[in-house]
């Protein structure tokens, strides 16, 4: 049986990264995205002997992100993410690309909180919505929904996106509890 | 656009965009570190825990061996089970009391007590013993932490006349009588003293005699 050490070990080596993006692209800052990693590999090593190790290792430490990201929300000076902070991560070598791209970041960044949370966990993450639902805690249909709305509304404010034909906003061809395909 | 795949949706580019954000140089080995470092401090807490443990553990022993080598020797707590019998004959018994004093009773080499109980003896609670002394012989004492043996008639078998008339309140006076001599029994009315305790119980015995000798 592997012990904790080398079980948070592998933990951090697979998952700090999307951690790290994920808390960047939700707060527009590199600082706390940085601190809020710590914090959630901090209370995952506390939890873990507790919990006998996670079945689903990158859902719980999003789950323990997300607490530790709403107790930085609820505090007096909660943190944002303006545009210009996420356009400025764009960046890349082609000009045009990377103006896409800024394009793109800026119209993320515009997104309601919640909206650009669910997109990030479905984009970045790669989660089902039947996952995304369990760590939302949200029904399954309302999971869809936002996401739907969410593609929606980052599609309208992205200019780069307006001639992407192939661009299915909701994939209705498919079932809608439909496992890991959401 | 020319490098992005024609059949890359919103959510491709989202994640090639998010993609595009390394985390800073050093997160990683800096988790790692503060993992490793929170492992020492957990690992180094429990050592102090189990040390803890230990320690008192090690308290614990040593109390349940000081309380073997204090317990009463066996003729004191065969004394204190020979009391609890003679509760018929002792009346109202106060057991924990008795227990104590006899508890602290230090004998002599070879003396056993036989019998140990609070006796009224004429209007004076006083603890009464019976002991086997090393060489067989079986004697009486009565023992009084009050200091008014002085009003006792030794006539009757008790302190009269026989020095106790010093005592003074507060201390503890030993009459000791029986087939003894004087000789033996000083140190053993010494060790008595030492071993008297507080409170009476129940014992009434005016007739408490025998010729007394100190």
């Amino acid at each position: 049986m592997r012990s904790r050490r080398e079980r948070m070990a592998e933990l951090v080596s697979a998952h700090h990264a999307d951690l790290y993006r994920h808390a960047l692209w939700l707060t527009g800052d590199p600082a706390l995205a940085e601190d809020l990693v710590q914090e959630t590999y901090y209370e995952a090593w506390r939890t873990l002997s507790r919990l006998g190790g996670p079945r689903a290792p990158r859902a719980w430490l999003l789950a323990i992100l997300r607490r530790r990201l709403a107790r930085h929300r609820a505090a007096p000076d909660p943190p944002t993410a303006p545009p210009e902070a996420l356009a400025g991560l764009a960046g890349g070598d082609d000009p045009e690309a990377a103006a896409e791209l800024e394009g793109l970041a800026r119209a993320f960044a515009a997104l309601p909180a919640h909206q650009r949370e669910i997109l990030l966990l479905r984009a970045l993450h790669g989660l089902s919505y039947r996952e995304i639902a369990r760590l939302l805690d949200l029904p399954l249909g309302t999971v869809m929904s936002r996401l739907s709305r969410a593609r929606a509304a980052l599609l309208a404010a992205d200019p780069g996106e307006a001639h992407a034909a192939e661009v299915v906003p909701f994939p209705r061809r498919r079932s809608p509890g439909g496992g890991k395909d959401g | 656009m020319a490098d992005r795949p024609r059949h890359e949706g919103i959510e491709g580019r989202l994640a090639r965009l998010a993609r595009a954000s390394r985390p800073p140089a050093g997160l990683e080995r800096r988790l790692h570190e503060e993992l490793a470092r929170l492992e020492r401090e957990h690992a180094r807490h429990r050592l102090r825990r189990v040390r803890a443990a230990a320690a008192l553990g090690a308290f614990a022993a040593a109390g349940l061996l000081a309380l073997a080598v204090l317990l009463p020797p066996a003729p004191v707590r065969a004394a204190a089970a020979h009391l609890e019998r003679e509760q018929a004959l002792a009346g109202v018994l106060d057991r924990g009391e008795a227990e104590r004093w006899l508890a602290r009773a230090p004998l002599p080499p070879g003396t056993a007590l036989l019998l140990g109980k609070d006796c009224l003896v004429r209007g004076l609670w006083v603890k009464h013993l019976r002991l086997r002394l090393p060489d067989g012989r079986v004697v009486e004492a009565l023992l009084d932490r009050s200091g008014r043996w002085r009003g006792l008639d030794g006539r009757s078998g008790t302190a009269g006349g026989l020095g106790w008339r010093a005592a003074a309140r507060g201390r503890v006076t030993a009459l000791v009588f029986g087939a003894a001599d004087a000789s033996g029994l000083g140190p053993l009315a010494r060790a008595l003293l030492m071993a008297a305790g507080p409170g009476p119980a129940s014992h009434h015995d005016d007739t408490a005699g025998g010729g007394s000798t100190t």
